[in-house]
């Protein structure tokens, strides 16, 4: 199932489950709910004369109708740009005239960010949203409520819309003076979510708290999509701020909240201001998951927050332009300081200052291949797409250390950028502020240690000789104020009259930053932390595996007898158990196949370990391959068909897809399969041979009986193949008569004997 | 410095409070109305703990009362009394 697919299932699958819960209001949308808004929304769009591809920029707080123009322009082929309304008019105006959005939609609140000469020059794109939030609706402009939009005439999602297609540009600040603006696919965003879900245990069982702005990935994605493709619920609430904290846990308790996705901000502010029992008592009692990311959680933080509410902290990481990279799960071991394992099909590779990979355990900077790749990103100046090569490995600019186990920890960075309580923030956009006053001869930018945030901004300057320092101070003060996102304002600026600097004249930041501790008289606050101890080196790529070589095989004549009967009358035989869900099906010859099974468990969109296992068949196996489900790519192909033929397999069953059909229809070995797909399989993870897997909703222990056919496949567990034989023949026999006792002209009723058991059912003839 | 100069200076550092008079802006309802943000709510419950010698309850914080400047200023004067009689 590719991206779309999977967005147009959910509202089949889920329907009349809750999916957003706005704790503002009250009200609830279900999943058929937020489909048909979005279908009205992506109507509302067309209607204003948009197309597929054109942008739609959002300055809102959070809201259910938000949410429903967010659904809107995935239905619609539009793409979405949310800007953070905490910006300064000027960041704002920068953004729109940067985006080149057609349609701009703010609120009553968010209105006065527009510059009044923008505004002149373009209010025809601009639409107020009616979202039920506070301040007059000012006039002049459309006004979007939630009347209009359900009275627009809808259209049918995806309509010419592939997965492929931009979803949204999202700003963030990158290491430049401008915001980056990282467009994303839409299989980027889904599919990540997709593996991301599967990895944490994410489902139809998990309640979030939307608590984090919708303008940001943390409350777009995270909180909102993310949940969406996990089939989870989310409650929506204001984003968080001072009143949150007073009564925080009222909301959670009220809608049974029960998964919190937290910034290290808000952890360090609960475990400073909640100050009663009941957080703690309603998350040892009802708070299953607790993940935590954007920003480095120091250890000690996790370590009091987890003791004080009794749930473990599940650290991701994860960049804008790369979506996540890694996760904890619950099935993960705890180590301090891991942002967890890498994700199916995201590659990590640690690079040395010389761009040389360094051995597990060993630090350098971080780059990733992922699949989950923006797009490409807009050229700051122009505007235009820069498009990236997926298979390209991106620099994270994060100094970290990668385990031959897949585990990751972040230990520093290399890029010049500060993350205060989870917000990426330039320097060089705050640098360029302050040299716009006339006094600065050199400034300088870095984060500082802040107990709540992490990290906080500050500045130092150099003023020009004979400068008023009093006055300019007061004046660079007004000119953050002006220019910069509350945010972003330097919480400490002062003036240092000799900068270090480098053999080149460089400035060097790390100093300027010890300068200024010890000047500010700050210590150090731990962020990051290493692994204990350092991983043996190993060859690079693989996750670890196990491979059983020898297991017990059922008795050959029992395999050989039971060959005979159809997988139907085998389970009818095990009280109609053991039976593979119908979605895995017969792909390649129609014969039927009988074996004692060869286990495989792979890693999601890997086959790695299905190669090695061809090494360890024995004539007439069948080998079973669970391959979790993925749809995205192909597990098995024809390359492995013809090889599993030269060794005499009776099949192959696999919970994934297979590619290369008309190779596998060939071939003699039956293969049983989800379906078909042209993407091919990654090889970098391992697995495990001949351990218990899941395969069609059904436990396979290797050397358990695999009987399929057309019909479909039943497991036979090797302890209870033998005593089925003489149930199989009895029940031969017995469908023999019926089928004689039909030919000679009897009812089924009659024939299979089913008349007592409708007298005794008490079945009523009219 | 009373208590109520040392609260409004406070809110004051923080960029003031919005209001024609000083009876608007003690019935400013500062948390609602984003005069400070979630880390400057923190720094001023420290601040006030610090500074009048008390500890805000969650009952305390949840009262309409902790929601406005003059309700603020009444609830910490209410304190200090009731600390001082022991």
């Amino acid at each position: 199932m590719n991206a779309i697919e999977w967005l147009k299932h959910l509202p089949q699958t889920y329907g009349e489950r809750p999916f957003l819960i706005d704790a503002m209001t009250g009200r609830t949308m279900t999943f058929s709910d937020i489909d048909h808004a979005g279908r009205h929304a992506a109507g509302y769009f067309r209607g204003r004369g948009l197309t597929r591809g054109d942008r739609v920029a959002f300055i809102l707080h959070n809201s259910s109708l938000f949410a429903e123009l967010y659904f809107g322009c995935l239905y619609g082929g539009c793409i979405a740009v949310p800007i953070n309304p905490t910006l300064t008019r000027k960041e704002v105006q920068l953004l729109l005239e940067h985006s080149h959005a057609s349609l701009v939609v703010v609120s009553a609140e968010t209105f006065g960010h527009l510059d009044p000469a923008w505004l002149s020059a373009h209010g025809d794109r601009v639409v107020l949203l009616a979202d039920g939030r506070s301040g007059a609706i000012p006039t002049g402009f459309p006004v979007l409520d939630a009347p209009t939009l359900s009275a627009s005439e809808p259209v049918l999602p995806f309509d010419g819309v592939g997965p492929d297609d931009t979803m949204c540009i999202v700003y963030t600040s990158g290491t430049t003076a401008r915001p980056v603006g990282v467009v994303h696919r839409i299989a980027d965003l889904i599919d990540n979510a997709r593996v991301f879900s599967h990895r944490v245990g994410l489902g139809p069982n998990n309640r979030f708290l939307g608590i984090l702005a919708m303008t940001y990935l943390g409350g777009y994605y995270n909180l909102l999509m993310l949940p969406y493709v996990a089939g989870s619920s989310v409650v929506l609430t204001d984003t968080f701020h001072a009143s949150s904290i007073i009564d925080f846990w009222r909301i959670p308790r009220e809608h049974g909240v029960d998964t919190l996705w937290l910034v290290p901000t808000i952890c360090s502010i609960l475990m400073e201001m909640d100050r009663g029992r009941e957080g703690e008592s309603y998350c040892r009692s009802s708070v299953r998951t607790v993940l935590a990311g954007t920003a480095p959680l120091p250890v000690k933080l996790r370590r009091d927050f987890e003791a004080r509410y009794g749930v473990r902290i599940l650290e991701n990481y994860g960049l804008s332009e790369t979506t996540f990279i890694t996760t904890n799960a619950p099935t993960l071991p705890d180590l301090d300081g891991c942002v967890g394992r890498l994700l199916p099909g995201v590659q990590v590779t640690i690079l040395d200052a010389g761009g040389a990979p360094v051995p597990y355990g060993e630090e350098g900077e971080i780059h990733v291949c992922t699949p989950f790749l923006m797009k490409g990103s807009l050229d700051p100046e122009t505007g235009a797409l820069v498009e990236r090569e997926m298979q390209e490995w991106f620099p994270t600019g994060d100094i970290g250390i990668l385990m031959q186990t897949g585990d990751l920890f972040i230990t520093g960075r290399k890029k010049d950028l500060i993350i205060r309580g989870g917000i990426n923030i330039s320097p060089a956009a705050v640098e360029n502020l302050l040299h716009q006053h006339a006094a600065v001869v050199e400034c300088a930018v870095v984060g500082i240690p802040h107990p709540m945030y992490g990290e906080d901004v500050a500045a130092v300057v150099r003023l020009r000789e004979g400068s008023d320092a009093n006055r300019v101070m007061q004046e660079l003060s007004g000119l953050c104020k002006a220019g910069l996102a509350p945010e972003k304002r330097p919480a400490r600026l002062l003036e240092l009259e000799e900068f270090p600097k480098s053999a080149t004249g460089k400035i060097q930041k790390r100093r300027v930053r010890e300068i200024l501790m010890m000047r500010l008289g700050l210590e150090e606050i731990p962020l990051h932390h290493r692994p204990r101890e350092k991983a043996p080196m190993a060859s690079r790529g693989a996750l670890p595996g196990r491979v059983r070589r020898a297991i017990t095989r059922p008795d050959a004549r029992v395999v050989e007898i039971l060959r005979q009967f159809s997988p139907s009358i085998i389970s009818d035989c095990m009280n109609r158990m053991g039976i593979m869900h119908a979605d895995i099906r017969l792909m390649g010859s129609g014969a039927r196949c009988c074996g004692p099974a060869v286990t495989v468990e792979e890693a999601e969109g890997c086959n790695l370990m299905s190669h090695i296992a061809l090494e360890v068949v024995q004539r007439g196996d069948v080998l079973v391959i669970d391959a979790k489900g993925i749809r995205s790519r192909a597990a098995w192909g024809g390359v492995q068909t013809l090889m599993a033929e030269k060794l005499g397999l009776a099949g192959i069953v696999i919970n994934g897809m297979v590619r290369d059909l008309d190779e596998i229809r060939k071939r003699k070995v039956p293969v049983f399969a989800l379906g078909t797909s042209p993407g091919g399989p990654l090889k970098g993870w391992g697995g495990n041979v001949n351990s218990p897997v899941s395969c069609g909703g059904v436990a396979v222990n290797p050397g358990d009986i695999i009987s399929g056919d057309e019909d479909g496949i039943v497991v036979v567990p090797a302890a209870m193949a033998e005593s089925l034989i003489p149930l199989c023949e009895r029940r031969v026999k017995l469908e023999a008569e019926w089928i004689q006792r039909v030919e000679r002209g009897e009812g089924t009723m009659d024939a299979v004997g089913l008349r007592e058991m409708a007298d005794n059912i008490g079945i009523q003839y009219e | 410095m009373d208590v109520k100069q040392q609260v409004l200076a406070f809110f004051g550092s923080k960029g003031g409070i919005p209001g024609a008079t000083e009876e608007d802006r003690l019935k400013c309802e500062y948390l609602d109305t984003r005069v400070i943000d979630s880390m400057g709510i923190v720094a001023m419950v420290l601040e006030f703990e610090a500074t009048f010698g008390i500890r805000f309850s969650p009952a305390e914080m949840q009262s309409m009362e902790f929601r406005t400047v003059g309700g603020l200023i009444s609830l910490i004067e209410r304190m200090r009394k009731e600390q001082a009689r022991g």
